[in-house]
């Protein structure tokens, strides 16, 4: 079983329902599934940016505390229940596809279904769901984070999706932790 | 599944999904257009590369590939009033939701620079292959109000820039709610 270190930003009072009745697939982003910043020197600071970002398009207008909560999570996994699309050649070989396959690579609405299909397909071959998808992406915009972030080292920060429909079983809470936050 | 077999996996399912043919491949990818992987991609900006932080001069600029700016994760109707705006213009439906990510970068750079109407135009044109530079009038940035003639105006009121087309139904509206820029004419 890997345990995987991550930071998730959220208001007082998610957080202390989380805590209280566990994690809950819900609209979140886009309902698919539970975002977190994986362990870095910076995850903080991501888990804090997101929670700006929802705040700013006023996603915790209806809770009673809205000021910011980091929650420090282990994600437990298997290593066949990850899967790591940036390590495991899937972005070339979707790359690859939509060449050839005239797919408009500059249309991200158009590309996106690709991984859709092709992870799909590669879970099918392997008879199993990921409950874990590891996937980079770019930092929160400046208004947000304001890290002077070091992309020219580290690339884009990596981000852990938590797929499983049950995701009690996979996570536990180890800290959590209220940030001021004006 | 070992880290071998995965891989060997991953190829083979390349190898499958290139013996399509470009229509069962094209009639495949429909099935997924709104499935969990395709939102999460989507929703979390994974197709952008990283954010860059842009410091050379307008004419270095003109060269850096749109895909390298820093593109914000923000909702989509915050920044362009898309459904009016592609309902105007259903065949640049596809390049009207690729720039719906734009004005971030046009704004900071704008900001920066300083840079007008006339050098957003080649931007759009020669960076978005949107429509052809001919075709595309950038106007000063607007405050829209709700008295505004044009309906999809109306339904967005805010600050905006206005790029009209001289094609009837080819305008476009990129809105930026929280920008406090002035517009370079």
């Amino acid at each position: 079983m890997d345990i995987i270190e991550g930071s998730h930003g959220t208001s007082i009072s998610r957080a202390s329902n989380i805590r209280k009745n566990g994690w809950k697939m819900q609209p979140g982003m886009a309902g698919t599934g539970i975002y977190f910043w994986a362990k870095s020197i910076y995850y903080i600071e991501l888990a804090q940016a997101w929670y700006r970002q929802a705040k700013a398009e006023e996603r915790y207008r209806d809770d009673d505390n809205i000021a910011c909560c980091i929650i420090l999570v282990h994600i437990k996994c298997k290593e066949d229940e990850m899967l790591d699309i940036e390590t495991e050649g899937v972005r070339l070989n979707i790359l690859k596809l939509a060449i050839e396959k005239k797919v408009n690579v500059k249309s991200h609405k158009a590309i996106a279904p690709v991984f859709d299909l092709y992870v799909k397909r590669l879970e099918e071959k392997a008879g199993i769901k990921y409950k874990v998808l590891s996937i980079k992406v770019p930092t929160p915009r400046k208004d947000y984070f304001e890290v002077d972030y070091p992309y020219n080292i580290l690339g884009s920060p990596l981000c852990m999706v938590v797929r499983d429909n049950n995701p009690d079983d996979i996570i536990d809470i180890i800290e959590a932790r209220e940030l001021r936050d004006e | 599944m070992n880290k071998r077999k995965l891989s060997e996996a991953i190829n083979e399912v390349f190898e499958e999904l290139n013996a399509l043919s470009e229509d069962e491949f094209k009639a495949e990818l429909k099935k997924h257009e709104h499935g969990d992987i395709t939102r999460i991609i989507l929703e979390t900006n994974a197709l952008y590369a990283c954010e860059i932080e842009a410091e050379s001069s307008y004419d270095d600029y003109r060269y850096i590939s749109y895909d390298r700016f820093n593109l914000p994760v923000a909702s989509v109707n915050r920044y362009i009033a898309l459904p009016e705006v592609s309902s105007y213009i259903p065949n640049l439906y596809q390049e009207v939701e690729w720039i719906t990510y734009a004005p971030a970068p046009f704004f900071s750079l704008q900001e920066k620079w300083g840079f007008g109407n006339i050098q957003l135009k080649e931007i759009l044109t020669d960076q978005l292959s949107l429509i052809d530079k001919e075709d595309i009038f950038v106007s000063s940035m607007v405050t829209v109000s709700t008295n505004n003639t044009f309906p999809y105006m109306q339904a967005f009121p805010g600050k905006a820039i206005l790029i009209t087309s001289s094609t009837p139904g080819n305008d476009i509206i990129i809105r930026d709610e929280e920008s406090e820029l002035e517009w370079a004419a």
